[in-house]
């Protein structure tokens, strides 16, 4: 897919997150830096829409990560998985649940991704959280660029989610889950959808006023 | 044959100026504006700049132990950024021909401490005093558009890239659609009077929106990389190509 700003600053802040979430936590830090040098690659892959094929490269630095849309080099180690699976490895609150059951490939050196995987999952990040408040900081003009492409994003993960949670009512039914746990979900989404409205709006009223 | 008696000149804005003279207006520009550089960048690219160097940054796609020149650094925004990420077994030269744009990164980069990969370097991009084959990646962001000879620049920066190394070029460029080419080109011709106001000085601002203006487009600078030996050049418009971010690649042989 084109690279462009807002996945940049998208890139950037989650990044900034994690690096402050890895000083705050001295003891991820110091697990981290035995993986020094290591470039991971998280493939987002079989979604059949150009807009959700992209890799994700995360460097681990001498002090902290970085988040690139881009390597000159191969990866020492990728994880691929569809956009939904590893959406719902990003907001979900029990990810081992997840890393078990889902379709979730590994390729390369499979002990290091699985020593970053343990040191991400420790620093317990509330990306939504941390998503809902952030989208203040990204400029008007490149959120203006961007938000088509964030609505879509999410219409076709929600309809695609919807999809899969049919075939496993139908395939494996011990995994149901609760009406509960779906309201639930489906409540985040309209209000990712909300705010967006919100944003637009806000930024139509930021346009009139300059 | 008739000599030509005529000194030869080159662009400087819309000016035309002897080209021995152009590096020495260039450098009163950047003397005058490095006080108020942030602010005069955020005007420029819409308060977005932060964002685009970011962009920038990842597109150089640097690892940990890589050598790379910051060329046209300035007060060294990009060095800054290089140096956590190429880390203690890697290098960064913040390379700048104006000595007061390298003494503001100096001072700026020591404040920051604990930065001991990064150094220094006086030079003129059109004649790098590097040795071939030195650097992963060169990158000259908001640079290019200043130097009086760009083709040799170019040029020059291919022979100290290293084999499989890369070249990042971050420049105004030109919006792809008329109505933003429109609004963006209206809201430049105020920059020299938000100059006036922010820095009494408006004529260097004028500078800049006429510098911009002469700047190749996407495509030409693309044919330019081409020229200079790039064996792949691609690039990215950035905010509808107000600016455009342009890689070039040195393969190895
Ligand atoms: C707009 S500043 C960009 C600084 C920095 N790259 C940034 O983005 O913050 C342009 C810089 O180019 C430098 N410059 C102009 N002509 C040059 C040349 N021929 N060789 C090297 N640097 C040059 C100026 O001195 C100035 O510091």
């Amino acid at each position: 897919m084109p690279l462009n700003l807002l996945l940049s600053t998208a890139l950037s802040s989650a990044e900034l997150i994690l690096n402050k979430a890895l000083t705050l936590d001295p003891s991820s830090k110091n697990k981290l830096r035995k993986l020094q040098g290591n470039i991971f690659a998280i493939n987002c892959v079989n979604s059949g829409r150009s807009i959700l094929d992209y890799s994700i490269f995360i460097t681990v630095l001498d002090e902290g990560i970085l988040l690139s849309p881009v390597i000159t080099d191969e990866a020492n180690a990728e994880i691929s998985a569809s956009a939904n699976v590893l959406l719902k490895l990003l907001l979900a609150k029990d990810k081992s649940n997840i890393i078990r059951n889902e379709n979730i490939q590994l390729k390369g050196d499979a002990s290091s991704i699985q020593d970053l995987q343990a040191i991400l999952l420790e620093l317990d990040i509330d990306w939504e959280y941390q998503l809902s408040k952030g989208i203040g900081d990204i400029p008007t003009q490149t959120l203006s660029d961007g938000l088509d492409i964030l609505k879509n994003f999410i219409s076709n993960s929600a309809a695609s989610l919807t999809t899969d949670i049919d075939e496993y009512v139908h395939e494996e039914k011990n995994i149901v889950p609760t009406a509960a746990e779906l309201e639930n979900f489906f409540q985040r989404i309209d209000q990712l959808r909300l705010n967006i409205d919100r944003t637009e709006s806000r930024i139509d009223n930021l346009k009139r006023n300059y | 044959m008739k000599q030509n008696t005529k000194k030869a000149t080159t662009d400087f804005g819309y000016k035309e100026v002897p080209v021995e003279e152009k590096a020495e207006h260039v450098a009163n520009v950047f003397h005058s504006v490095a006080r108020n550089y942030d602010i005069m960048n955020d005007i420029m690219s819409l308060g977005s700049h932060r964002f685009i160097k970011k962009f920038t940054v990842q597109l150089t796609a640097l690892r940990p132990g890589q050598v790379v020149l910051d060329l046209a650094g300035g007060t060294g925004d990009f060095s800054l950024q290089f140096s956590p990420i190429v880390g203690s077994k890697g290098q960064v030269v913040l390379a700048d021909i104006n000595e007061s744009m390298l003494r503001v990164g100096r001072d700026r980069i020591i404040d920051k401490g604990n930065l001991s990969n990064i150094s220094y370097s006086l030079v003129n991009a059109e004649k790098l005093p590097f040795a071939e084959n030195s650097f992963d990646c060169v990158c000259i962001a908001y640079g290019l558009r200043n130097v009086t000879d760009k083709n040799a620049a170019l040029r020059s920066m291919y022979e100290v890239a290293k084999p499989g190394g890369r070249v990042v070029v971050l420049e105004f460029s030109k919006p792809r659609k008329q109505l933003v080419s429109k609004a963006y080109d209206l809201y430049s011709k105020l920059w020299p009077v938000a100059g006036k106001i922010i820095s009494g000085d408006s004529e260097s601002y004028q500078y800049l929106v006429e510098s911009i203006r002469m700047h190749p487009d996407q495509e030409t600078l693309k044919a330019m990389f081409l020229d200079a030996g790039f064996q792949r050049c691609e690039y990215h418009n950035v905010m509808d190509g107000i600016c455009a971010i342009h890689i070039g690649y040195k393969d190895a042989t």
